[in-house]
Parts: C-alpha cells; structure tokens; sequence
C-alpha cells in the first residue's frame, strides 16, 4: 500500500515529526478538512475499507453447505421461538407418549400424578383400603384396645377389677387379706373370738396417729406405779374417800421434797454423756460452695423439712469397702 | 389429824412448790420459747458472749454390724436412721467457741481433722467453713455454708471400722 502526500502529512503529525511547513500544508489542503478533525482520520479511511467484503459465501462454499441446509440454518437462526425439540428427545429416549405426558406434567408444575396405585400394585398390596394398611391411612387413630386386652387374655371381668382397682380414687382395700392372715375372716367363730381386738385393730390402723399418754405406763416401768402426790379432783376430793394416813404422809413428803428442791443447789447434768441430744425445731442450711477431693463423691440429704441437712460423703479412693447410704 | 392442820400443810406445800418454779434449776423443765429454737443438749450453758458462736461437734460411729443405738443420741437418732445403718454410737462429744474470723480444730477419730472457721454470724444465722481432712492431711471436704442460730446440719461418710462416721455440728449462740 502507498501512502499519498497527505497521508503521510498526517503520518507524520501524528507521530510529532512534522515540520511547521509540514503542518502548514496537511491543515490548507481541502481534503484533510474533515478527516483532519480527528488525528489520522485520513489514515483511517484508507485503512478501513469501503464495503464489508462479502465472506458468507466463501465461508458457506468452504463448510460446504448446501442451498437447502443454508436455507434451514438461516431460518433457524433468524426464527423468534426456540424449535420444538421434545418430541425428537423423547424419541431418544424411548419414552413412550403416556410417560411422556406425565413426565410433562410433572415437570410442568401441574398437579401432582397419582402415583399410590402404581405403588401399592409394586408392592404386591392390592387393596389398601383394607387391614392395616387402611389403619395406617385412616385420618384418626384406630381403636386398639379390644384387641390388645383379648391379645394379653384379659376377659372383661378381669379387666373391669384391674380397671376399677387402677382407678380407685384411694388405696385397695387390704383389710380383708390382713384379716385372713391374721385369721380374723368375717365369719361367726372368729367373730366371736376377736369382738373388740379385731375392731380396735381396725380402727387403730385406720385412724391417725396422735398423741397417746404415756405417763401411766412410764410410771409402772419407773416402780413409781403410785405416784408421790395426787390431788384428789371431784368426787374423788372429799376428805371420807381419801385413806388418812396416806393423804398425811403424803402431803408431808411432798412439802419436804418441795423444800428439798428450793433449797438444795441443782447438780448440773455431765451435758456430754447423760442429756440426751435435742436438736432445734428448725435446722436450715445454705450451702454457698462445696467441693470434695477427687477421690470422693457428695450427696446432700435432708429427710424432712427441718431435718438436719446430711452432707454425706463416699471417699472412693479408700481400699475399704465402699460405704453406703 | 385436823383440817386446819392439813390447810396449813398443802399452803407449805404451795408455797415450796412455788418457789421452786421460779427457781433455775427447775426453770430447765420448761419447753423452750417456740420463737427462739431451744438450744440441744445441754441448757445449763449460758449463751455465748455477744459475736461468739459456740460449737459442738458429736464423732457418732454408724454400723451395720449391731443393732444398738445409743440413748444419747436422742432426736439425732430418728434422722441418722435413714442412713440405713442399724446400729449407732456416739463416740465423743467436742465444744469449741468461737468469735467471728476464729478458727477451730477437732481431731476425729480414725486421724481426721474437722477445721471450722467462723466466717460471720448475725441474728439470725452463722456463716461458717468447714474443713474435713483424712489421716493423710488430704482435704476430703471443703464447703461454705450457714446456718440457722442453734441449727445443726451434719457431716457424714468418712469410713470408720466396718461403718462410718457420722458427724452432727450445731452452732448455738
């Protein structure tokens, strides 16, 4: 390619070799006017070609294309929907029409396909609507209690005592076993043989515990089965029922031992080994820290409300035999 | 004998009887306050000195090997029964008193040592530590803890002969 005057003007401008009088004469000359605005415009234009050179039938003569497939692939190319391939993938596939309607449903977003009979036909179950299969899709729970209690051999009448037992408001009543092992039975003999042990036993066991007076049998088991001094009280206070000498030597000795007791100094009780321990009505605890040695565990114990709190301790590395609770 | 002999005898018998309840020693007999939890065991011990704190501690030997129960124990025994040992016995009996930052030590049988320190105490209730260590100086036990005034909270599990020994601490002041 040979570059004209201009062209090589402007060549020379543009790399900054130009002389004034270079520069001079690229700026008067009229054809440089337009393409000059832009720095080698002119260079451009005779870099450029004028026309896109027509190649698509060269490239179409060198793949060897032929007019019918060119006409496809250009149609195909220019078409504004994508082609309709599925039935030509389905075909390799192998999948037949019903699958294929299926498999578009399924992949459509349309309702789900009913697959449970086709399963339940795999699984060898013919009739899900019988059995245990229908229990297991029923929508409530199904009622096994007949058949668990006549499985375990319970008839109804042994059922209604377990039932009727378990649901006693109170404790069975075991009376009547203790009172045929204690041969206290109902019956007329042993009514008669048992009246009032029988019926003390009852209601002793029945009633609560409360506060029996001790004092008479404290007093038989001390030998002092009569005791010092005993003030007579209602009928009993009339000076005729009162045997004379005892209510005169009696008085007597209970006004020495008065006197006895106010002017004798009090002896104080050895507090270790005599008194018997009598620990406060409330014993509370607050444990803030607490720790044992490796070899040991801890338990905290309280039996009762205001029981003494029990830190117990199982030292687990003594070769004695483990202590216990 | 006359009436007015015997009337003159039951009003020297009133009058001894009388004195002798408002005397100390019988004024022992009566059941304690029910506002201030009576102190156990022995009520003839004055109280201890304002911010003193008196302990005791009871060495019970607890065995399966008998049946006994020693009477001294007294209401300690219902509780130590749970411990389903049958046969119980009190050992000793130690007193300490102590003012509050006062440290204590009791030697306990089979060469263990209970440290108590008296952290604080107030109306109401004794702050205390309690140490146990076995014979080997080995620290078994080691825990913070209050109690209510002329409480009692126990220390039980270290081994002893073919039982354990049981250690009830109360704190009276």
């Amino acid at each position: 390619m040979t570059l004209s005057r201009l062209q090589s003007l402007e060549l020379r401008a543009v790399d900054g070799f130009a002389s004034a009088d270079e520069l001079s004469e690229l700026g008067a000359s009229p054809e440089a006017l337009d393409a000059a605005r832009e720095p080698g415009g002119l260079l451009r234009e005779a870099l450029l070609p004028a026309s896109t050179p027509a190649l698509v039938d060269a490239v179409m003569a060198t793949l060897e294309i032929d007019e019918p497939a060119r006409l496809a692939l250009v149609s195909a190319l220019a078409v504004d929907r994508a082609p309709e391939l599925a039935d030509a993938v389905m075909a390799q596939l192998g999948v037949a029409e019903w699958d294929s309607r299926l498999l578009a449903d399924a992949l459509g977003g349309g309702p789900a396909p009913e697959l449970a009979d086709a399963v339940f036909a795999q699984l060898g179950l013919a009739d899900p609507s019988a059995g245990l299969l229908a229990a297991l899709l029923a929508d409530d729970a199904p009622e096994l209690a007949d058949d668990v209690m006549a499985q375990l051999g319970f008839d109804d009448l042994a059922f209604a005592g377990l039932r009727d037992a378990l649901a006693a408001p109170r404790g069975p009543d075991l009376w009547g076993a203790v009172s045929a092992s204690l041969d206290l039975d109902d019956d007329a003999a042993a009514a008669a043989a048992w009246p009032a042990d029988r019926d003390a036993l009852r209601a002793a066991l029945a009633d609560p515990a409360g506060a029996p007076d001790l004092r008479d049998a404290v007093m038989v088991r001390l030998g002092l089965e009569q005791p010092v001094l005993r003030l007579p009280v209602g009928a009993n206070a009339s000076p005729a029922a009162a045997p004379r000498s005892w209510g005169f030597a009696g008085v007597a000795l209970a006004a020495a031992a008065a006197l006895l007791l106010v002017f004798t100094r009090p002896v104080a009780p050895e507090s270790d080994a005599v008194m018997a321990v009598q620990l406060s009505a409330i014993n509370n605890v607050e444990i803030e820290e607490l720790s044992v040695s490796e070899d040991a565990m801890v338990q905290l114990l309280q039996f009762d409300e205001n029981a003494p709190t029990i830190i117990f301790i199982e030292d687990l590395g003594s070769d004695e035999e483990g202590a216990t609770l | 004998m006359t009436r007015t002999l015997r009337l003159l005898f039951a009003c020297l018998l009133s009058l001894g009887l009388g004195i002798a309840a408002s005397s100390p020693a019988l004024a022992q007999q009566r059941p304690p306050a029910r506002d201030v939890p009576a102190a156990p065991s022995d009520r003839t011990q004055a109280p201890a000195p304002v911010g003193r704190v008196d302990l005791q501690v009871m060495v019970v030997y607890a065995t399966e090997s008998h049946s006994k129960v020693d009477p001294s124990l007294g209401q300690l025994a219902g509780y130590l029964r749970n411990l389903r040992y049958t046969g119980y016995e009190l050992l000793s009996t130690q007193k300490a008193s102590l003012s509050p930052d006062g440290k204590t030590s009791f030697n306990v049988d089979g060469g263990r040592k209970v440290e108590v320190t008296l952290l604080s105490r107030d109306e109401r209730r004794a702050r205390m530590r309690v140490e146990v260590s076995d014979k080997k100086g080995e620290k078994l036990l080691d825990t913070t803890l209050s109690v209510n005034r002329n409480g009692t909270f126990i220390v039980a599990g270290p081994r002893h002969k073919d039982g354990i020994l049981v250690l009830p601490l109360t704190a009276t002041y």
